[in-house]
């Protein structure tokens, strides 16, 4: 993570000029300009020239303490002391103390708060103290402690008690007051004789909800150490004989009538006053916020649209699901993507966005010849320029300008290089791929293809350059699942719009981006209407940045059958599923024990960025399912899927570890947010050279904030465990944890939370050449959190093991696994998918080399 | 020639008198801000002789100058709800990160892209 500190020449200040614009200039400059210079050193942020900030210093006007006892008894109103931390007999006391905030007129919005008091006496160790808001107004009577006042006194009528909100007859809803479980601050208080401050946004929050309903106003409860009596921390109360000491709340907020961006419900914005902004039914953005910098969601309506299913590809020759070849173009149209927005300009593949779905089957290659046919919707001419804002900056672009150039990846297929849409082969409009040679020498799986260009997959993805490749095998087809009508397959991706149904997309690089709207097959919000039965779906997060974690509105049970790329042993069943960008999972819920009519909808608790803040950044809504009449498919689920076999550890030759972090972004000083990289390198840098058929295992050592989705092209990995370790120190701080059983499968894509190791093991097979492996944040995948491994032939052909000759332990290896088929098998030299005579005469051939 | 003399004095003044302001820079996984989290992330614009204070609210992090920087500055790894500040003296934007979670780059100053190699595939 990085920032920036922009200082500015002494002299220079904020100058208000006719039109509410506040430049900073000197005092000269503004007077020139007929400006009204605010001060050197006045800052534009927040605007001065709408309104001033004006800071206050409220002193408590109400305190006590809870002391715990049986009966409520004890009180201490006007007593000099306010105490946190156990008596010695071990019950708890805290403090609560309010502020009369009257004087900050109503509409004024909070620019900052801290609440300081004065720590007279501190026992034992530093302590944490914890203030929370109190949820119920409470009284201070007429009782008054004496001596060290650590006991308390006899309650009198109207006083706050452990039990009581007003002593003897109101009382709390639970014991020891009524508060916010989170707390708002915590400070740690260590010595005594100082004075201590809590200010945390969460507080800016309070003080701004009191502002806005003064009849909530009731205060914090003070929380210090509750499970020993050895830590006590006493403060000045208001009633303390040093009225500087008393309990303080310092304000600072800009009087109503400051204008602001108010986001109104088309996505538009206007510069208002908060009040006028919630007569137009806006949302405000706060005093001084600007529309320039203001992202205004469109308010639409979910569940309006049905689930639109992508249409089945259709291939030049041969047929879909079977051995075909296609020519797929990429397209530029205008496409409905809710009921109440005008069509929006999208890039698909063959007219469509997302994308048709190929079909294919296990042994049967499909050839796909890609064409870059981006044209100007309105004048037929192939583009010269992007739709959306092109970073050059970014490597791929500082060379190929706004040009969109595109290449497709097959994300999860076992293809070669050539095949395999390398970045740099990215090919401008009117150009087209060499023929894409797909074998399909793997397990069914739900894999999907989409764009990968240099520096602009981030652009072209959120154009809608992503479809579905649905590949089948008779081990699945003997499988009882749902299939056919009650396979369906969902790609959920996040993305934000303009009134005009444009899509709207950062103008310039910012390493994430979260849209305000989910669509799924490329609708917002859409319903399906089911049947009573199970169904099976294919969910796809294709999705720029955000993460989902989906869970049925009616907390149901389902079950995750499949992984990226194939099925699990067996159903697992769950009530919640994370998937980060670029991760498949393939589901069954069952609607069969819904009555008719009932409505469920899927929902997302995520936050963005993830994992971040609790509640920060979720787009709760999903899709909803509206269960029919209808039966559908009741037969029980197989209890076995298929056999997942483990790779086990040993035969990993070394172990890689890769850094995963953000630096400072010297190549382009412009830009707010830090580069992304892995080992602080570069795309450039090709440090990894796996050599065929040997087994290796990858480490990601998560050494920043947030989760990165790490995708490896050409393998099939497994997730081996997650460490927790110290980004300090780099030392584990807890021992290696196996994957849920939802992750047992086989994969391509997987989590790498922050400041874990998360270790996958894969067997570089089929292929020599440059692969890219990378973070599927698209965003961070495109500046340079992407880098590419060499699988290098082994020095001696049919040394499978890589000991240095070919001798009756390769022999061995080969024989061993005779007639398998399948991902990573070592005996499959070729990389046919089959260990057979053809692998068997390699080693054959060469047998006795290397000697 | 009196009137320029005045002009200049109350410049003067004005400089001496300006009070320096502190910028507050909140600290949390995985940005730096004048926002809180769920925000638009915002980098402050300050005069020389101003101070930034940076707040932490969340993680272990530091606040740590690049080399290379005229500005200088390292916190201690802090947890939440402590601070640190730091006056800026020289005009310019001045990059910093964290160590646990960045990486210096070394010179804090524009570096260009490599051009692609000939031999690139």
């Amino acid at each position: 993570m990085a920032g920036t500190v922009t200082v500015l020449p002494v002299g220079v200040g904020a100058c208000c000029l006719d039109n509410g614009d506040c430049d900073l200039l000197t005092e000269s400059q503004c007077l020139a300009q007929q400006g009204v210079f605010q001060g050197v050193g006045t800052s534009c942020s927040p605007n001065p020239c709408e309104a001033q900030p004006v800071m206050v210093a409220v002193v408590a006007d109400k305190d006590n303490i809870l002391y715990e006892t049986v009966d409520g008894s004890i009180s201490n109103a006007l007593g000099r002391h306010l105490y946190t931390g156990n008596q010695n007999s071990g019950a708890r006391r805290r403090a609560v103390v309010s502020f009369d905030l009257s004087a900050i007129p109503p509409g004024s919005t909070v620019l900052s708060a801290g609440v300081r008091l004065y720590c007279n006496q501190s026992s034992g160790m530093p302590i944490n103290v914890m203030l929370h808001r109190l949820l119920a107004d409470w009284g201070e009577g007429t009782s008054q402690a004496t001596g060290n006042e650590g006991a308390g006194a006899a309650a009198t009528t109207g006083d706050a008690t452990w039990l009581h909100r007003f002593y003897p007859n109101v009382f709390w809803s639970a014991s020891g007051g009524d508060y916010v479980s989170s707390s708002s601050a915590g400070v740690m208080v260590m010595a005594s004789g100082t004075f201590y401050t809590w200010s945390t946004p969460a507080l800016v929050a309070d003080v701004q909800g009191w502002v806005n309903m003064p009849s909530m106003n009731f205060g914090w409860v003070f929380r210090g150490d509750e499970n020993s009596s050895a830590n006590g921390k006493r403060f000045d109360s208001r009633n303390s004989l040093t009225p500087a000491n008393h309990p303080v709340l310092v304000v600072t907020y800009l009087p109503p009538g400051a204008l602001g961006a108010c986001c109104l419900a088309d996505g538009s914005c206007v510069e208002a006053t908060a009040s006028e902004c919630a007569d137009m039914m806006g949302v405000h953005q706060g005093a001084g916020s600007e529309c320039a910098m203001a992202s205004c969601p469109i308010a639409l309506e979910p569940f309006v649209d049905p689930l639109p299913l992508p249409a089945v590809a259709q291939p030049v020759t041969g047929t879909p699901g079977g051995a075909a070849h296609y020519v797929i173009p990429m397209t530029e149209q205008f496409q409905s993507l809710h009921r109440d927005l005008p069509p929006t300009r999208v890039w698909g593949y063959a007219g469509s966005y997302p994308g048709p779905t190929i079909e294919a089957r296990r042994g049967e290659e499909v050839t796909v010849a890609w064409v870059n046919d981006l044209r100007v919707w309105e004048t037929g001419e192939l583009r010269t320029a992007h739709v959306l804002a092109v970073d050059t900056c970014l490597h791929g672009p500082n060379m190929t300008g706004e040009v969109p150039v595109t290449v497709v990846h097959l994300h999860g297929g076992h293809v070669g290089h050539e095949s395999d849409g390398y970045p740099e082969y990215a090919f401008p409009p009117g150009d087209q791929s060499p023929v894409y040679v797909y074998p399909n020498n793997q397990p069914a799986a739900t894999i999907w293809y989409h764009d990968h260009a240099l520096g602009i997959t981030r652009l072209n993805v959120m154009m809608g350059l992503a479809g579905f490749y649905i590949l089948r095998d008779d081990e699945e087809d003997a499988l009882n699942i749902p299939r056919g009508a009650n396979e369906i397959p969902l790609a959920i991706q996040d993305r934000s719009f303009h009134p005009d149904g444009a899509l709207k997309y950062h103008e310039e690089w910012h390493d994430h981006f979260f849209g305000d709207a989910i669509l799924v097959n490329g609708k917002v919000w859409p319903y399906l209407d089911v049947n009573r039965g199970k169904y099976r779906f294919r969910a796809l997060n294709g999705s720029n940045s955000r993460v989902y974690t989906l869970s049925l509105s009616d907390g149901a049970v389902f079950w995750q059958i499949g992984s990226d790329l194939g099925l699990l042993e067996s159903p697992v069943p769950m009530t919640e599923l994370t998937l980060t960008p670029g991760e498949r999972a393939d589901i069954v819920i069952d609607f069969a024990s819904y009555a008719p009519g009932t409505e469920i909808i899927l929902t997302n608790s995520a936050p963005a960025p993830y994992p971040g803040f609790a509640g920060v950044g979720v787009v709760p809504n999903v899709m909803k399912f509206i269960v029919g009449a209808a039966v559908g498919h009741t037969d029980p689920l197989p209890s076995s899927l298929a056999e997942v076999p483990r790779i086990p550890e040993s035969e990993a030759l070394l172990q890689r570890d890769f850094e995963l972090r953000q630096i400072a972004n010297t190549h382009c000083p412009d830009h707010h947010d830090g580069l992304w990289t892995i080992n602080s390198l570069h795309w450039d840098d090709v440090t990894e050279y796996p050599v065929l058929n040997t087994t290796e295992i990858w480490a990601w050592v998560n050494r920043s904030g947030v989760s990165h989705p790490m995708h490896m092209h050409l393998v099939a990995f497994q997730v081996l465990d997650r460490q927790p370790f110290d980004p300090v120190t780099g030392q584990p701080t807890g021992p290696r944890v196996p994957p849920a059983a939802n992750e047992m499968g086989w994969k391509d894509t997987v989590n790498a939370p922050p400041s874990e190791i998360t270790r996958v093991i894969a067997r570089f097979t089929g292929f020599t050449g440059l692969f890219p492996y990378h973070c599927h944040i698209l965003e961070h995948e495109d500046h340079e959190m992407m880098r590419q491994f060499l699988v290098v032939a082994p020095a001696i052909p049919g040394d499978v093991n890589g000991d240095g000759v070919v001798d009756f332990d390769d022999l061995a290896i080969v024989l061993g696994e005779f007639g398998l088929t399948g991902p990573g098998l070592k005996g499959d030299l070729n990389g046919d998918g089959v260990v057979d005579f053809a692998d068997l005469s390699i080693v054959l051939g060469a047998f006795g080399s290397g000697r | 020639m009196c009137r320029a003399f005045v002009v200049v004095l109350a410049a003067v003044i004005a400089a001496f008198s300006a009070r320096a302001a502190t910028v507050e820079v909140y600290v949390f996984n995985n940005e730096f801000s004048m926002n809180p989290p769920g925000q638009p992330v915002a980098d402050p614009v300050i005069s020389m002789g101003d101070t930034v204070r940076w707040v932490w609210i969340q993680g272990n992090h530091t606040t740590t100058s690049v080399s290379g920087s005229l500005e200088q500055w390292n916190s201690n790894i802090n947890s939440s709800n402590q601070t640190f500040e730091h006056t800026f003296t020289n005009v310019g934007t001045w990059w910093y990160y964290c160590i646990p979670h960045g990486f210096d780059n070394g010179t804090g100053r524009r570096a260009a892209w490599p051009a692609r190699s000939p031999c690139s595939p």
